[in-house]
């Protein structure tokens, strides 16, 4: 791609970073279920985006940012897969495993006991929970669609260009995500 | 329509959750947030620095292409190259030729191979020879 813009200061670039550090953070979380590894995947990513692409014009930043954050969490899922392939070798070989782990105890949410809030603030937080949990249980490329087109609100081909699909894929996979979460908030008696 | 307005709900709730992160998640993404601009700074830098941290292969090729120079200066170059290098070969060709000349010298002589490790018969010779 050629490099039409000119290059990005750095103020430039930590002022991009500040506005899509905590997006980014929640996605890398709704993907790999865990906050310390989302941490990782978004500091991974900003550096590859200063290191690789500091060069480029700001305006391309939103762009190359997704798509380094999309495959950084891929690299992530490649290591599990490995890692989990270990394990479980290992694993069949040890005594007393416990075979009843129950996988959707990994997805329930993670309430904020102990906080003495007033009862919307809390029922807006309950809610919140019951969202996050819808998200995160959304099939991967729903996920990165329903994020990228509506959260980081961009275009139908912006998105199909950092999911690397065809445009009907991107939309079809949106309505999808739309629908499954409306359905899931429905179950728990919240309508949209 | 309805399926954005939908998206757009559920995204404003999720807003809402990315406002409330807590503080040490904060801390670690404004930390991260400096290490990629402190990354940036330091390319910058080493880029300005010029030719220092190029390799001495990329310097000859950078001056054997630069612009406005003669197109017959990179055969010139690599022609020398080559001779240096067939000179390379003669020499060493010659180097392993001598003993065998040596050899062959000392086959066709009237003397014995012995006569030439013996130091005596060099003092012999000396004093032969004087008048």
């Amino acid at each position: 791609m050629a490099c039409i813009g000119k290059m990005a200061k750095p103020q430039e670039l930590s002022d991009f970073l500040a506005q899509v550090e905590r997006r980014a953070f929640k996605q890398a979380a709704y993907a790999v279920r865990d906050e310390h590894a989302a941490l990782d995947i978004v500091q991974d990513a900003m550096l590859k985006l200063s290191e690789k692409y500091s060069q480029r014009p700001v305006e391309e930043f939103p762009m190359l940012f997704q798509r380094i954050l999309q495959n950084v969490i891929r690299d992530y899922y490649r290591r599990q897969k490995v890692r989990n392939l270990w394990t479980t070798l290992f694993s069949s070989f040890a005594a007393g495993h416990d075979e009843d782990d129950d996988v959707l105890e990994t997805l329930a949410p993670h309430g904020d006991e102990g906080r003495n809030d007033p009862r919307a603030e809390l029922e807006r937080a309950q809610i919140l929970n019951l969202i996050e949990v819808a998200v995160r249980k959304l099939p991967q490329r729903q996920r990165e669609a329903f994020v990228l087109r509506y959260w980081e609100e961009m275009s139908v081909e912006e998105t199909a260009a950092v999911m690397g699909c065809s445009e009907g894929s991107v939309k079809t996979h949106c309505s999808r995500a739309v629908h499954m979460l409306a359905a899931a908030l429905a179950r728990k008696g919240i309508g949209l | 329509m309805q399926e954005r307005d939908s998206a757009k709900k559920i995204v404003a709730i999720l807003e809402q959750g990315i406002s409330s992160l807590n503080e040490q998640t904060m801390a670690r993404l404004a930390s991260a947030r400096r290490q990629a601009v402190a990354s940036m700074n330091a390319g910058a830098r080493a880029d300005d620095a010029g030719l220092a941290h190029v390799a001495p292969v990329q310097v000859i090729s950078t001056y054997l292409h630069a612009p406005g120079r003669h197109a017959w200066v990179p055969g010139v170059f690599a022609l020398g190259c080559l001779l240096l290098v067939l000179a390379l070969i003669q020499i060493n060709l010659q180097k392993n030729r001598e003993p065998v000349v040596a050899d062959a010298l000392l086959l066709a002589s009237d003397l014995p191979p012995e006569a030439y490790v013996d130091e005596g018969f060099d003092a012999w010779l000396k004093n032969s020879s004087k008048p």
